[in-house]
């Protein structure tokens, strides 16, 4: 039987994955293979290839819908590979009943993000069915080789070997710096409440975004040896895979991440992480330290809370956090449900 | 001639010399040697009735005598003497546990006469720094952190001389070739450096001190100056350990019977948990007991030698959850008073509580380890024990051996510079090559990671058990019992359904490889998970809302809530079941007996909202009779948790005795009375299951340190608990090496 954890991303998942999948099916065409589960693979020297199915509940919320979801999250997949967003395919599963005004309104996102990513749209599908199903979005996305990119390969070459021609989850090394591109955990934060209508006065929304702005940026300025979109499990999860891929350690100041006061406040009434909690518009950047000022910059002028929350180090493989009080723990990949470990 | 063959604790405790002189008193002929496999061989002519009344009258006394196997030999022998030991196997030739200060170096220290006096490594055959110290075995002084002290011609004298109470002592030294303490920022050394630092601590500073196993950090007993303690170490809560000048200064601060001061005053020299006779606030905030030892080296006799003072508060120099400092104490203190011996094993002191009338062990580490125990597996295997208390467990030709406190493996310090690093040097150490790794079956903690990447290292197996057949194990394995009935009691452990396990009835039987979930407590919700552990009120809500379906009778509690929260949310919480966790747990039960008593509502220490409970209830009326529901559930497990099957589950359910009980708390009743009604309440129902069977009943896990608890089960069934090693998780380790008894079974 197929578990909620087996696609809930995670320890559980990537075990499932292993198992199921890449034992049966394993393919590559360049430099990425399937089993490599990075953001998205290539195919020929100039372009790479993501695809990506959204679900939301409700598919439309404060900040965005399952629309902006949909472009966003795969040129998100495609940016931190360092490409370029150029071309998407959009396929729709819809529930027999959907309300069409809503449909609307998410295709109204979609052709907002289409814009102002200057990317096209070029194949589709779509289905109607009559198990409960909402809406269900599927998008594949294509992205190119550009100046940026080698700008910033160029960057970090100066200072390293890094025989990958994207940029890779691998790419980390001892002593990169760890930048987050804004506050974390508004998206999870924001659809939990409008879904469960907890009573907290916050005023929150879903932080989706196209991240390709700002990386193009930071790629610009150079050095960047690693990048990841922190969405499901938030950037625990993220920093895990990174940590994991390149066999490097990660210490992270606990009081360095950027949270917002209230959203911190509303997790820690529920007894949740806001490191756990999935972001759609922020990237996780690692950068050698002679650069990390510049891409500090850059990001900032993107998003004023970017923050350096820590450093990659060969003393230790784990994701270790530093506490507010000095001590220090070890920050695992996030588990679906909570597990209670204190006595 | 005759050849005895002593069994025992005879090697390591100055027992060869012993014999020597016993020997030569007696004018025997013959010899005596350590043999490899840890007993020890007497050779001699004549009068071996007489002799070994001797030996077993006489004996030094850290030496136990097992038993004395007598042959007849063939031989001639000129004289008697002591024949060096040849190849020792490493398991066999393991050290005594470190041993407190004896009397005779105690009166040394203090005559002026003696070429030790005032020396702080004062130790002799009988006492002294021994496994802290030891860096490989055999424990040769060249293989201790000693051997960078050669011996001075005095004490190779004493060293080699089979009359001298130091005749090959590994570890002794004097002022001339030996270590030396130091006072760091003043640039003192020696007695002027003990002395400089006893006037500063009595002049209410705070003061690090490098002992045997570690860094303690030490503070008069006063308010202020313990409060300034508590800010350093960032303790808000937690008792600290005092140590007290001698056993009447013991007595002015606690109530100590005689079998207390038996086992203060003993070689191990523990913390003894003792009822308080003072309020001692800020040493032992909200609690009734305080945790005292008495001096163990020679270093703490000549500081209260210099002191006005007849106590000081000595607990570890670390911050919460991380390992105690061996080289350098990072804390903030006034001064270091330090020495340049290297502490090779950092070993914690031991803590011990009579819990109504029977000892155990709650923290096993200075003066136990590494005395191994009997343990009838075959296989070799290592033990990585659970999450916080950690101890590590090594099993090789059915003698389990487990390591020091390793403490609370959720601290990364603790895990990568403690936990992974005793792995290694306990492997090294007892030369083993384990076939098997056992770990808890929490799959997100640390050590259980951990197992999983030493298993593929060690090429070994890996069995994950489960933290509270682990528990009943443990139990079941000092007592050499293969079938048992088991109440294991504790705050968390993960359970098979993904749900927390914690008041667990177990039937056990290791022939078999299975046990049965015969009993739990009902499933409450806990609110945030491990934030309901944190805040107690959570916990109530949640039994009282699933009782009363309102929160109501809650209303006079809204000020104990944190900023930002109200009970509004936390039923939205309960309702939605957003990020909620079930529980079957005793010790979120004693959680929610705090919160509801005013007790406690924030936990900043393991246990603290059940011992403070503990401290509040007294005894009174049993009124309420056990309610007991069955619930067809999973039942049935193998002991790798491979397999289950369902069966009827026998389920306490409390949450309405919660809000009866809460009702009378409102209505005025009296608290004590109210804490104790629900511990008997728990024990009572715990015991009308166990009861039910024809079979030993073993009780385990942390909640079995609490005397009340313990008290109410006794009156109502016979059992055992574990007396070897502590019930808590720092025992747990064992249990998991006795899983493998069963796992055989099932192969």
């Amino acid at each position: 039987m197929i578990r909620r954890e087996d696609g809930a991303g995670g320890r559980y998942m990537s075990e499932f994955l292993k198992r199921k999948i890449f034992s049966l099916i394993d393919s590559r065409a360049g430099e990425i293979a399937l089993s490599d589960m990075e953001d998205a693979a290539d195919f020929d020297r100039n372009y790479v290839l993501t695809t990506d199915s959204y679900t939301a509940f409700p598919p439309v919320f404060r900040g965005g819908s399952i629309g902006s979801l949909a472009v966003c999250g795969t040129s998100n997949d495609l940016a931190v590979m360092g490409a370029e967003p150029a071309f998407m395919s959009l396929s729709f599963i819809i529930q027999e009943g959907f309300d069409e005004d809503v449909f609307s309104r998410i295709m109204g996102d979609i052709a907002l993000w289409k814009d102002k990513l200057d990317l096209e749209i070029i194949a589709g599908d779509t289905k109607v069915v009559e198990m409960n199903a909402g809406i269900f979005v599927n998008t594949s996305g294509i992205g190119t080789r550009n100046e940026h990119l080698e700008k910033n390969l160029e960057t970090v070459r100066e200072y390293r070997s890094y025989p990958y021609s994207w940029v890779r989850d691998c790419g980390l090394s001892s002593e990169d710096v760890i930048i987050v591109s804004g506050n974390v955990g508004e998206h999870g934060l924001s659809m939990l409440l409008e879904r469960e209508e907890l009573g907290f006065e916050i005023d929150i929304e879903s932080d989706v975004n196209a991240v390709w702005f700002a990386v193009k940026d930071g790629m610009n300025a150079g050095g960047i040896t690693a990048m990841k979109d922190p969405t499901r499990g938030g950037i625990a999860q993220t920093l895990n895979e990174m940590a994991e891929k390149s066999g490097a350690g990660i210490l992270i100041e606990e009081e360095e991440i950027p949270v917002r006061d209230d959203v911190r406040a509303v997790c820690d009434a529920l007894g949740l992480d806001p490191i756990i909690l999935a972001n759609e518009g922020k990237v996780v950047v690692a950068v050698i330290p002679e650069m990390a000022d510049d891409v500090f910059k850059v990001l900032k002028k993107h998003d004023k809370n970017a923050k350096i929350i820590g450093h990659a180090t060969e003393k230790f493989n784990e994701v270790v956090v530093r506490t507010e009080i000095g001590t220090e723990k070890i920050l695992p990949p996030p588990a679906l449900d909570p597990v209670p470990r204190v006595c | 001639m005759f050849r005895l063959v002593v069994t025992g604790r005879v090697q390591g405790v100055g027992f060869r010399p012993f014999v020597y002189r016993l020997a030569r008193s007696m004018g025997l002929r013959g010899y005596v040697k350590n043999a490899g496999d840890g007993t020890v061989e007497i050779v001699i002519d004549r009068k071996p009735e007489e002799f070994i009344e001797r030996l077993k009258k006489e004996k030094p006394q850290k030496a136990f005598i097992e038993k004395v196997v007598v042959e007849s030999w063939d031989g001639n022998y000129q004289d008697f003497t002591i024949i060096q030991s040849g190849g020792k196997s490493g398991f066999f030739s393991l050290p005594p546990p470190d041993f407190a200060i004896c009397n005779k170096c105690s009166q040394e220290i203090f005559d002026p006469e003696n070429r030790r006096y005032m020396y702080p490594f004062t130790t002799c055959t009988d006492c002294g720094q021994r496994f802290a110290v030891s860096e490989k075995l055999p424990f040769d002084r060249e293989n201790t952190t000693l051997g960078r002290f050669p011996l001075c011609r005095d004490c190779i004298e004493e060293y080699q001389n089979p009359e001298d109470r130091r005749y090959f002592a590994q570890s002794i030294t004097c002022p001339v070739c030996g270590p030396e303490y130091r006072l760091h920022p003043v640039n003192l050394s020696g007695t002027d450096a003990i002395k400089s630092a006893a006037e500063m601590l009595e002049s209410s500073k705070i003061v690090a001190i490098k002992g045997i196993g570690g860094f303690h950090i030490a503070c008069l007993v006063d308010d202020d100056v313990v409060f300034k303690l508590r800010n350093i170490l960032k303790r808000p809560q937690q008792p600290f350990a005092i140590m007290v000048k001698d056993i009447s200064a013991a007595e002015r601060y606690a109530l100590v019977s005689s079998m207390e001061r038996k086992e203060l005053e003993s070689f191990v020299r523990p913390i003894m948990v003792l009822k308080k006779r003072k309020k001692l606030y800020q040493v032992a905030p909200g609690l009734d007991t305080v945790g005292i030892m008495l001096p163990y080296t020679a270093l703490h006799k000549i500081l209260f030698s210099f002191l006005e003072a007849d106590a000081l508060v000595m607990t570890s120099a670390n911050l919460p959850g991380e390992p105690m400092a061996v080289d350098w104490p990072e804390i903030d203190c006034d001064a270091v008073i330090y020495h340049n011996l290297k502490i090779y094993n950092r070993v914690d002191d031991s803590v011990i509580k009579f819990v109504n009338g029977r000892r155990m062990i709650i923290r096993r580490s200075r003066g136990f380890v590494p005395y191994p125990l009997s343990l009838d597996v075959e296989t070799t295997a290592i033990s990585l024990g659970a999450e916080l208390y950690n101890s590590i467990g090594i099993l090789k030709e059915k003698k389990a051996v487990l390591s020091q406190y390793v403490g609370n493996t959720a601290n990364f310090k603790t895990y990568s510079s403690f936990f992974k690093k005793a792995i290694q040097f306990w492997l090294d150490y007892l030369d083993v090559k384990p076939e098997i790794v056992v770990c808890d079956a929490h799959p997100l903690y640390n050590t259980s990671m951990h197992a999983e990447e030493l298993s593929n290292k060690l090429d070994a197996e890996l069995f994950r058990v489960q933290h509270h057949l682990a528990h009943a194990l443990s139990v079941m394995a000092e007592r050499r019992i293969e079938r048992a009935i088991a109440i294991a009691v504790d705050g968390a452990g993960y359970g098979y359904d993904g749900t927390v396990w914690g008041g667990e009835v177990l039937i056990v039987d290791v022939c078999e490889g299975i046990f049965e979930r015969a009993g739990r407590l009902e499933r409450i919700k806990l609110l945030g998970g491990d934030l309901s552990v944190n805040y107690p009120l959570r916990t109530l809500f949640s039994i009282v809302y699933s009782a009363e379906k309102s929160w109501e009778m809650l209303q006079k509690y809204e000020r104990y809530l944190r900023n930002g929260e109200s009970f509004e949310m936390l039923e939205k919480q309960y309702r939605k079941d957003i990020n909620v966790a079930l529980a079957s747990s005793a010790g979120r039960y004693m959680d929610a007996i705090s919160a509801m008593l005013e007790i406690c509502f924030k936990r900043t220490y393991e246990g603290e909202p059940a011992m403070k409970v503990e401290g509040v209830a007294e005894k009174g009326e049993q009124i309420y009779s056990p309610e007991i529901e069955t619930s067809y559930e999973p039942k049935t497990f193998s002991f790798d948790g491979s397999q289950e099957s369902k069966g009827d589950v026998m389920v306490i359910k409390y949450a309405h005795i919660f809000s009866d009980s809460l009702r009378k708390y409102l209505a005025g009743e009296d608290r004590g009375e109210v804490a104790w009604r629900l511990i008997d309440y728990l024990a009572s129902s715990l015991a009308e299951i166990a009861g039910g069977y024809d079979l030993p009943v073993v009780l385990s896990g942390g909640v079995a340190f609490n005397t009340h608890f313990s008290e109410s089960l006794s009156r109502k069934i016979p059992f055992y608990t574990n007396e070897l090693v502590p019930a808590g998780d720092n025992g747990i380790s064992l249990g998991q090496l006795y899983s493998l008894k069963g796992m055989e079974v099932q192969k």
